[in-house]
């Protein structure tokens, strides 16, 4: 078992070996605005910024002259020359306790995906992230589809929100978090509402901020959709990307497909969880705001067990402040996006059964 | 009597009391937790290291049951939650045992816990979420509750 100093020390040797690759090799700098917030990233090759940064497009605020409040450096490990060090610290194979999966001190944070050649470095302290890839060519797309995840989770949470595993749409700038776990109904649900008219603000995962009532921030526009369920989306098909890989998930950008529809910001007014229930209607009932927490945390918690405790409870304070509402699906899109119009246009009549 | 106290595992373990109920997430394992009922009323005391003798008055001036009864389903309970590595025994204490909390008047249940673990997967894998066609693989659901 790797101790806390060793791995400690080992990460503060590497974030020094990046700055050093910072102050020597010619970066360029890109600005956005992550959930308002003004952010530079600091791009080592001009490739990691074509192929892997396209989910964030729409966040790009090229004119910022704001100070930023985090600056994230992405490297490209082959073609930057910026390799990691050899260290038992980084030599996890498949299991957590073979090396580092991740570590969290007081203000820096580090994970590790040996398989994917990806390391998020994060310290709170300095305002400072890194995002190393093994190599640009072989990154999975997966990993174009939200890059930098963990850095964004771990940044959100120290400034009290969270990076939810949830997809996120909205109507004239409110919006409703949809809940539950890969193969609930979250795409679909998210793109039949987009096809409706929606504006898009996630798929998989969103950025949710402190604030009371809190509001959703896109954090990237991809949507992922499986395979069998392409035929439905046949409206964005020439967007779709991986269609000739079996092994990946057919993926779009909200921003290529529908570019007035991408939502950045939307003020939240309730929760869905949708069951796949091939219903004639949409049924829409009201649940408890502990059921609705058992089927938003565990997923968004252990995806990112980094953000722990703090992320846990501001979970648990949207199920607590927001409407609850299990979905139960029609087949028909259109019906399931009108079913989610009533609950952000209250004045049409919805269809609601007590809670049981 | 039973004097013995005990904390939250933490910061391996976490749990939030939502509308009743306590979930608990172990962020090592993946297993995940919650609790209804009294053994959710019970939660907030037993985590704050109260010992269990304390408990037991608590839940007993809140409900009909028989002391004797609360006393061993506790006990259980406890044990449970030390296996599962949820919580961690604390010392014995020199202070005063403080006045047992008063709990809202409900029907006792028992002290039942259910444990779920399909998320495991999430932990164990790596890339971390998308490992095939549908996510992550769904291992068969399997939700288990004890009493």
């Amino acid at each position: 078992m790797i101790g806390d100093a060793f791995a400690r020390g080992v990460l503060r040797d590497l974030v020094a070996v990046l700055e050093r690759a910072a102050a020597t090799r010619p970066v360029q700098v890109r600005r956005y605005r992550i959930a308002g917030v003004p952010v530079a990233l600091h791009i080592g090759a001009a490739g990691v910024a074509q192929s892997m940064l396209h989910a964030i497009e729409p966040l790009a605020c090229p004119e910022d002259t704001a100070p930023a409040e985090l600056s994230l450096f992405v490297w490209d490990g082959a073609r930057d020359g910026v390799t990691l060090p050899e260290s038992p610290v980084l030599r996890r194979e498949d299991a957590p306790e073979a090396g580092l999966g991740g570590y969290s001190g007081a203000s820096l944070r580090a994970f590790y995906q040996p398989n994917a050649g990806v390391l998020s470095l994060f310290d709170a302290a300095a305002r400072c992230a890194h995002w190393w890839l093994r190599d640009v060519a072989t990154t999975p797309y997966y990993e174009r589809a939200a890059p930098f995840k963990h850095v964004l989770q771990w940044w959100i949470a120290e400034r009290g929100g969270a990076l939810l595993h949830s997809a996120a749409v909205g109507v004239d700038g409110e919006g409703i978090l949809i809940a539950g776990p890969s193969g609930s109904g979250k795409s679909s649900t998210a793109l039949a509402c987009v096809d409706a008219g929606f504006a898009f603000a996630s798929d998989d995962y969103v950025l949710v901020d402190a604030k009371h009532p809190p509001t959703a921030h896109l954090a990237y526009a991809t949507a992922k959709v499986m395979r069998e369920s392409l035929a439905r989306h046949q409206r964005h098909h020439r967007h779709f990307r991986n269609l000739a890989r079996d092994d990946e998930k057919p993926m779009l950008f909200v921003h290529d497909a529908a570019p007035d529809q991408v939502g950045l910001s939307l003020a939240l007014r309730g929760i869905v969880l949708p069951a796949v229930m091939h219903r004639a209607t949409t049924r829409l009932v009201p649940i408890r705001s502990a059921e609705m927490l058992r089927a938003l945390a565990p997923s968004s918690i252990l995806l990112f067990p980094l953000a722990g405790d703090a992320a846990f409870r501001r979970m648990a304070e949207l199920c607590r402040e927001l409407p609850c509402w299990r979905a139960e699906l029609a087949d028909d899109p259109n019906d399931v996006a009108a079913a989610l119009r009533g609950l952000l246009t209250p004045s049409q009549p919805l269809t609601v059964q007590a809670a049981r | 009597m039973d004097t013995r106290r005990f904390e939250l595992n933490s910061p391996k373990i976490i749990g939030e009391v939502i509308d009743g109920e306590v979930m608990i997430i172990d962020l090592v394992s993946g297993i995940y937790y919650n609790l209804t009922g009294t053994s959710a009323a019970a939660w907030p005391l037993l985590v704050a290291g109260l010992p269990l003798h304390a408990v037991v008055e608590s839940v007993g001036a809140s409900c009909e049951a028989d002391p004797a009864v609360i006393t061993a389903d506790l006990a259980v309970f406890a044990d449970r939650l030390i296996g599962e590595s949820i919580v961690r025994e604390l010392g014995p204490t020199a202070e005063p045992a403080a006045a047992a909390p008063r709990l809202p008047e409900a029907t006792y249940t028992g002290f039942g816990i259910n444990r779920y673990d399909d998320m495991r997967a999430l932990l164990v894998v790596d890339p971390v979420h998308e490992v095939g066609e549908f996510g992550w693989p769904p291992p068969p659901a399997s939700a288990t509750t004890s009493q």
